[in-house]
């Protein structure tokens, strides 16, 4: 009939149960402690922007201590600390990594201002670069944070979307400073979330205590990555420190698809507005750029159209600046050589971009008294 | 306790269930065993089932008498099951399964007879109802599969119950063998236990009712600490499988999409992927199964003895998946006549038998293929050496050779996969371009 289960005689020889468990909770613990000493150090310190090899993108989670440690390892006590956060136009998609908005912009602030791009792809203003200058705040406090964000969206989920983990491995590990009103957001949404987010939460929660991410981290950072994933797969087991920045850069100016992407326009100018606050402790450090889609492909929609978004666009300045945060738009004016695509900018957008922002984080330092 | 952590990830396919879509010539499918065993891995690596398993246990341990302990169980067990199945999954667990311990108390052929109906009427119902309107009445009758499909979908959940596919295949084989003079199971207690056991509930292993209520006393009388230790390496050895599997998962689900481009290397390299993954996959649940019904104390039949080191498709399947095939050898093939009525007959039953195995992985045309292809492959290595004469007696002893005759089986096996997981034309497609090459 049905084969029997395998006899434990034969392998109560090996086993010996009381070792077993011992060494199941030893290893457990050892693992932990390791994760602890792995969360401290500045795994990250020589990354230039948070590339898809290391994002959730390809299965590579930082954790919200090694992002912090690394921050820190690189940070002058005297000067101007700039955390640039925000979604993939702000981590400079359409430009490699020699043509990065973000150098541009330390070229034009100096040696006085340090600039970290903390921007991720798919990542919200108070996401990831968000999470970490609130984290660094209390270590340093002259900090500024320059977000990005699309008219009419701004913070519309407390604890985030695709980087919700990285607000609760903060969240968990203590790393950020009180906020009631983000806490009132967030026990108002805890009935409608989603298992998936509970889970995340807690999930998080349980991590905080065992470090297990950290520990994983360093090992697929510095050793070996043990996970497939069709963005790694040349080489798919090679430790992600070896792996390089794999942003190509923007197509030619012919090839680039303006036209193509006027579907997916349409759909964020129809979406009703939601505009939330920051933290209370960023607000008033936080410059907002809301960045306007390129003019070759908004100048393809109906003149209405192109007005409701306009319409958008100033409300949210408007209220931005009630919230006091500093806000500006940028890409207005550019042409079609300064986007790589309907919303990213390539490398002279960057450059542009970059030199609208300068001189208001520098206005926003002298207004904060950072530059006394 | 990295499969604790690890957070779910909005970007990675594989932990995503995906929908069918056709890219370029190779569709690319959710692959309902797949999904199950993926579900099964997602159920237990939720914070839900941690507390659950971190309470359950020591309750378990630390309570002395058997009584108690099946008491507990059962509750966890209905915990579990109602957690993970909603409300609505349970419904139709409670009524198959009342109306299976009653039939069975009753002892009476009709009403054991009645009970089988009803319980594959809701198989049936729940996980074939689209096929075979769409498939086959729209195959026969045109648009009429269509509106017949209209007029059912309101009374039909989104999804089929959780685990219907397994406890039905219990409640069946209790009932037919109980029909068959065999002994009911009198205690609800032991019956409630044997329907909704949690370790096997969700993926299997298919449990015979005669060797469990043994093992179950067994474990409730006496857990030893080898039981424990044993069952966790079980669990550890089951959670990695998984994880390779779904590693695999990744890499075939991307090499899929390009197949057609993929120089013929590389293709048999997604083949050889997606034997190990179902492998891995399927008996890595297995493992997490039995190691868990160990630390309770209650040994499980295995369910996969190194199934691709098999000599034959018979041995094959005398190794994978074991629960399963001897059911459908026990509940289908037997009853049918076996081969007891000649040449003829034998075959006929056991590719009944495989279509029928084939479809309860799946409603779909592919897993009747897939199964048929399995059938008609044990009809032939059963039978040649009889059939064949000379050439017979010659073809035998050339893949009677375990040089010979484990690498044909394995090539029969990781052939029949495609057929498994994708549409036949696709799986056509596929082979094409895998033997083009040479």
């Amino acid at each position: 009939m049905t084969e029997p289960s395998v006899p434990l005689s034969r392998l109560s020889r090996f086993l010996m149960p009381h070792s077993l468990f011992l060494g199941v909770v030893v290893g457990l613990v050892a693992c932990s402690v390791a994760g602890r000493i792995a969360s401290k150090k500045p795994t990250f310190k020589d990354v230039e922007r948070f590339h898809a090899l290391i994002t959730p993108e390809s299965l590579f989670y930082p954790t919200a201590s090694q992002v912090k440690a690394s921050v820190l390892s690189r940070l002058d006590p005297d000067k101007i600390l700039v955390i640039v956060g925000g979604s993939s136009v702000f981590h400079g998609t359409g430009q490699k990594r020699d043509q990065l908005w973000t150098r541009k912009l330390q070229e034009r602030l100096g040696p006085r201002y340090l600039v970290v791009n903390l921007a991720v792809r798919s990542g919200g203003p108070e996401e990831f670069g968000a999470t970490v200058a609130e984290m660094l705040l209390a270590d340093h406090p002259r900090l500024i944070l320059v977000d990005d964000c699309q008219a009419g969206q701004f913070c519309a989920h407390p604890d985030g979307n695709h980087y919700r983990y990285f607000f609760w491995d903060a969240y968990w590990k203590g790393y950020l400073q009180p906020d009631p009103g983000r806490d009132a957001r967030l026990q108002e949404a805890a009935p409608v979330r989603s298992e998936q987010r509970q889970e995340c939460q807690r999930r998080m929660l349980l991590d905080s205590i065992l470090f297990s991410e950290d520990l994983w981290n360093l090992l697929a950072y510095d050793k070996l990555m043990t996970l497939w994933t069709p963005l790694s797969r040349q080489a798919a087991s090679q430790p992600r420190k070896r792996r390089g920045d794999p942003e190509l850069g923007a197509a030619p100016l012919a090839r680039r698809a303006f036209a193509g992407q006027l579907a997916a326009i349409r759909r964020v100018i129809d979406k009703p507005a939601c505009i939330q606050p920051l933290p209370q402790v960023l607000a008033g450090r936080t410059l907002v750029v809301v960045r306007l889609f390129a003019p070759p492909a908004l100048s393809r929609l109906p003149e209405s159209v192109q007005a409701t978004y306009q319409a958008k666009v100033s409300n949210t300045v408007a209220r931005l600046e009630e919230m006091s945060i500093a806000a500006l738009t940028v890409g207005g004016d550019f042409s079609a050589a300064d986007y790589a695509d309907g919303w990213h900018f390539s490398e002279s957008g960057g450059a542009r971009l970059a030199a609208a922002v300068s001189p208001r984080v520098q206005d926003l330092a002298r207004r904060l008294g950072y530059l006394d | 306790m990295l499969a604790i952590t690890r957070p779910s990830c909005p970007f990675h396919p594989a932990l995503t269930p995906r929908m069918g879509k056709v890219i370029g010539q190779v569709e690319h499918f959710c692959w309902p065993g797949i999904l199950t065993n993926t579900v099964s891995l997602m159920l237990f690596l939720t914070s839900w089932f941690v507390l659950f398993a971190g309470i359950i246990f020591p309750c378990y341990w630390l309570v002395r008498q058997a009584l108690a302990r099946k008491l507990l169980l059962l509750v966890f067990c209905l915990a579990f099951h109602t957690h993970f199945a909603g409300p609505a999954g349970v419904v139709p667990i409670i009524i198959l399964g009342v109306a299976t311990y009653f039939a069975g108390l009753s002892r009476k052929r009709p009403l054991c007879f009645v009970s089988i109906c009803l319980c594959v009427a809701s198989l049936v119902f729940y996980k074939y109802t689209k096929f075979l309107c769409l498939q086959v009445l729209g195959l026969l009758a045109g648009s009429a599969g269509a509106a017949a499909l209209e007029q059912i979908q309101p009374w039909m959940p989104l999804a089929p119950p959780l685990a219907i596919s397994f406890f039905v295949f219990e409640f069946v084989h209790y009932l037919y063998d109980v029909s068959q003079g065999k002994e009911p199971i009198r205690s609800p207690l032991d019956f409630g236990l044997f329907a909704v056991f949690w370790p096997s509930i969700v993926a299997g292993p298919v449990k015979r009712y005669d060797q469990f209520l043994p093992a179950l006393q067994q474990g409730v009388e006496r857990v030893g600490k080898h039981n424990i230790a044993f069952g966790l390496v079980l669990v550890a050895v089951g959670l990695v499988k998984k994880f390779a599997a779904d590693n695999l998962t990744a890499y075939v689900g991307w090499s899929e999409k390009v197949f057609d481009q993929l120089d013929p290397g590389e293709r048999w390299l997604v083949v050889l992927a997606i034997g190990l993954r179902i492998l891995w996959d399927f008996s890595g649940y297995s493992d997490m199964a039995i190691g868990f019904a160990l630390m309770f104390g209650i040994r499980l039949p295995i369910n996969f003895n190194w199934p691709y080191l098999a000599a034959s498709i018979v041995d094959f399947w005398h190794r994978w998946h074991i629960s399963l095939s001897t059911w459908i050898r026990d509940y289908i093939y037997i009853p049918l006549g076996g081969s007891r009525h000649g040449l003829l007959r034998k075959v006929g039953n056991g590719l009944f038998a495989f279509a029928i195995c084939g479809l309860w992985h799946g409603a779909g045309w592919n897993f009747l293929g897939w199964g048929l292809y399995h059938g008609i492959g044990l009809a032939i290595c059963s039978s040649y050496r009889q059939l064949g004469g000379g050439i017979g007696q010659k073809l035998a002893r050339v893949f009677g050779h375990p040089v010979v005759a484990r690498p044909a089986t394995l090539l029969f096996v990781f052939v029949g996969w495609l057929f498994f997981f994708y549409p036949i034309p696709v799986a056509g497609h596929m082979l094409r371009l895998l033997v083009s090459a040479w």
